[in-house]
């Protein structure tokens, strides 16, 4: 009986898109953050091509997650 | 005249249930964020506070589906209305009172089903859509954020795992104050959303409104008393959120808010009235049982879940009690004033009770 009211496919797609873009979103601001480390550590020891190769990796993550976060936003408002 | 009296009684109340809704549930906003030190305690209570007025401008679909699909609006007068929401503010300052992060959102649903049941009767009621929209996803949404969070912490230790402490933690408080702040949003546009959806019954009720319209005045006046509910803050459940269930770092914390803020824009977008206490809960749990299952608290996560599996009972008894009280008055104002009357005094009596209390405490 519950298996006919509850929408299972919706709840499926909560379920999918939480797990996801959750997972997804923490994962590459986690990769953001321990590039960051990585900027800290190659410029103490004065490595400059490491210093770029993660300056650049932690830049590309900040702004896949910033974007995730406005994509977010604007998915939510154009379901009102 | 009497009609018109009565709507102005249910607003007043409606608005009264969004304050305490935002001042109940400001703890599972910016709890984690002040737990790890990432924000000061104004500082992330005035985010939150903004963030849940601008969140309330969002989207409309969470209001719809509590104003048309929960009961029959058909069925819906003021007095149920109005006798739903005193069962959800009771409920939600009991549980304040103890300290317990429960959902106002099934608090208010619980209330209007319950003041629905005693006016009507089991028809009144839309039980397919309360399993299927309020039972369900309060059960599979908790258990989603744990997996998520916990997902989440165990991939983020293992990259950072490395990496020097100090870094790190600056990096994590920045990406809590983000995480924060959409959760903030999150639960802006889901839980303001609710008592827009409950003024726009009783709008329905007095027939200044069809089902499903939601007039701006609803908004504004729902995004402004949330948002000065959450200014006003539960410090209670703050603590209990954000220190008791686990002892948090700057990585859990914002794991715990992104897998919260997550899951509810998620359940936002397909139109589940869900509850922020809930999800924001299993978020905290899961990023501590995924570091370590002893990390967690069962003792305290045992009572928050005691205190949300009574939540739609309870509040719907309160707003069964409610509406036969008031309908001894008849259908006019009279017995929801008396009401409002009786019920502020008792609150206001335990608050201040309560407050005198700890201030003796302190002085000895």
């Amino acid at each position: 009986m519950i298996a006919a009211i509850v929408d299972w496919a919706t709840i499926g797609k909560v379920v999918l898109y939480s797990l996801l873009i959750g997972v997804g979103v923490a994962t590459i601001f986690g990769l953001g953050v321990s590039s960051a480390a990585g900027l800290q550590e190659a410029l103490r020891r004065r490595s400059t091509g490491g210093a770029v190769a993660w300056a650049l990796l932690a830049a590309v993550c900040v702004a896949v997650a910033g974007g995730a976060v406005v994509i977010g936003i604007v998915v939510m408002s154009s379901k009102s | 005249m009497h009609s018109d009296l009565l709507l102005v009684i249910v607003v007043v109340a409606a608005l009264a249930f969004d304050f305490t809704n935002g001042f109940h549930d400001t703890a599972n906003v910016v709890a984690s964020s002040i737990s790890t030190r990432a924000l000061s305690p104004r500082t992330a209570v005035l985010i939150a506070a903004a963030l849940n007025f601008a969140g309330a401008f969002i989207s409309l679909k969470v209001a719809a589906t509590v104003a048309t699909g929960i009961v029959n609006p058909a069925l819906v007068t003021q007095t149920i209305v109005f006798a739903g929401l005193i069962g959800a503010i009771v409920w939600n300052l009991v549980t304040w009172f103890f300290g317990l992060p429960s959902s106002s959102s099934h608090a208010l649903i619980g209330g209007v089903v319950g003041a629905m049941l005693a006016a009507v009767g089991t028809s009144g009621v839309e039980g397919g859509a309360i399993i299927g929209k309020v039972v369900v996803p309060a059960i599979v949404a908790p258990v989603l954020a744990l997996l998520v969070a916990g997902i989440s912490i165990v991939i983020i230790y293992w990259m950072v795992g490395r990496r020097r402490p100090g870094p790190v933690t600056k990096g994590f408080k920045l990406g809590e104050i983000v995480s924060g702040s959409m959760l903030a949003l999150a639960h802006g546009t889901n839980d303001a959303q609710k008592t827009m959806g409950v003024i726009s019954l009783a709008l329905v009720a007095h027939g200044s409104i069809k089902p499903g319209q939601v007039p701006s005045w609803v908004v504004v006046s729902s995004a402004t008393a949330i948002a000065l509910g959450t200014y006003a803050g539960g410090w209670r459940i703050i603590r209990t959120v954000g220190m008791r269930i686990i002892k948090m770092d700057a990585a859990q914390g914002f794991s715990s808010q992104a897998a919260g803020a997550t899951v509810i824009l998620a359940s936002t977008h397909f139109g589940y009235p869900l509850s922020t206490t809930h999800v924001i809960s299993g978020g905290v749990m899961g990023a501590g049982a995924a570091k370590r299952l002893s990390a967690v608290r069962w003792g305290v996560a045992g009572d928050i879940a005691l205190a949300w599996i009574l939540t739609l009972p309870g509040a719907a008894a309160v707003g069964a009690g409610a509406y036969a009280v008031a309908n001894v008055f008849g259908s006019g104002a009279l017995g929801p004033l008396l009401i409002t009357v009786i019920t502020v005094g008792v609150l206001g009596a335990i608050v201040v009770g309560r407050r005198e209390r700890h201030a003796e405490s302190a002085r000895a």
